[in-house]
């Protein structure tokens, strides 16, 4: 059977409690470009990986270039008028 | 320590100097036959000049610098910064980047992209200077806020523009030298302004992927 939920194209996958697996370490979620997909990796403060939080069908050609590429700098300079 | 405590007599990358004008052609009407152009030469007097020739490079009496100018105010709304100026030279984290309002304006989308880049560059055209007893205090008017005195400067990479002098040479003397960067600073500044030329715009990367 499909891991994806045939709707949405997301698959969900829950993270248990059990060993060093705990939902209390997540940090925060790192969303990683694969191919077609796009994989949301829960990380520790630390950035240790703790799980995988969601995967999903990335169905816009250009959303998905602009998840993928980095520009390489904060684009956050009309936040700063002189 | 941002800046030398023995500085050398000879012109760096990064040095504070004076005495020089600032030069900006500015053409009004633009014409195949340059002597139609319609044109004209603004000339200023700052008090400060940014040395960015590369050390190596700085000979044949020619230099290229840029005005050493007051910092923005609007730099003074994140608090990052505000602990310290000089923290916009050096990489930082997206939520570092921008102030804890804009911050929680973005969509949860584009926070969590943001978030999950490495730390970058930010604000790539500007290099701050730190406080130094040489360099005068100034006040910047803000709005809806109480008005900010402060000694900090920056260099806007992009109001370089290049002079010519017979005392410019590579071991010479330099008497209108004022300050000269750490080499850490120093370092800092060869990593910004290389930063400023190789920013790839996003429209680049967009096509480059696309073809």
């Amino acid at each position: 059977m499909s891991i994806f939920d045939e709707d949405k194209n997301i698959a969900n996958i829950t993270v248990e409690g059990t060993g060093d697996i705990n939902p209390s370490n997540i940090s925060k979620i790192f969303s990683y470009p694969f191919g077609q997909y796009e994989i949301k990796v829960a990380l520790t403060e630390k950035n240790e990986f703790v799980g995988i939080n969601e995967i999903k069908v990335n169905k816009s050609f250009l959303d998905y270039k602009n998840q993928s590429i980095q520009a390489g700098y904060h684009d956050v300079g009309q936040y700063y008028p002189e | 320590m941002f800046y030398d405590e023995k500085p050398e007599q000879r012109l760096r990358f990064g040095d504070i100097i004076k005495g020089y004008i600032g030069i900006t052609p500015v053409i009004n009407v633009l014409d195949v036959d340059v002597r139609n152009c319609d044109f004209n030469i603004e000339v200023s007097y700052p008090e400060f000049f940014v040395v960015l020739t590369p050390c190596c490079s700085i000979e044949k009496k020619t230099l290229i610098i840029a005005p050493l100018e007051r910092v923005l105010g609007s730099f003074f709304l994140n608090p990052y910064f505000v602990k310290d100026l000089t923290g916009i030279n050096k990489k930082m984290t997206a939520e570092q980047s921008v102030s804890p309002n804009i911050f929680k304006s973005w969509s949860s989308e584009e926070r969590e992209k943001r978030v999950s880049e490495e730390p970058h560059f930010a604000l790539t055209e500007f290099f701050v200077y730190e406080k130094h007893d040489l360099l005068p205090e100034y006040e910047i008017n803000m709005k809806d806020v109480e008005n900010i005195k402060t000694k900090y400067y920056m260099v806007n990479f992009k109001k370089t523009f290049n002079i010519k002098c017979d005392l410019i040479n590579k071991n010479g003397d330099f008497a209108l030298k004022v300050l000269q960067l750490s080499l850490g600073s120093r370092n800092d500044l060869r990593d910004k302004i290389g930063s400023f030329y190789s920013s790839r715009p996003i429209e680049d990367i967009v096509e480059e992927a696309v073809k």
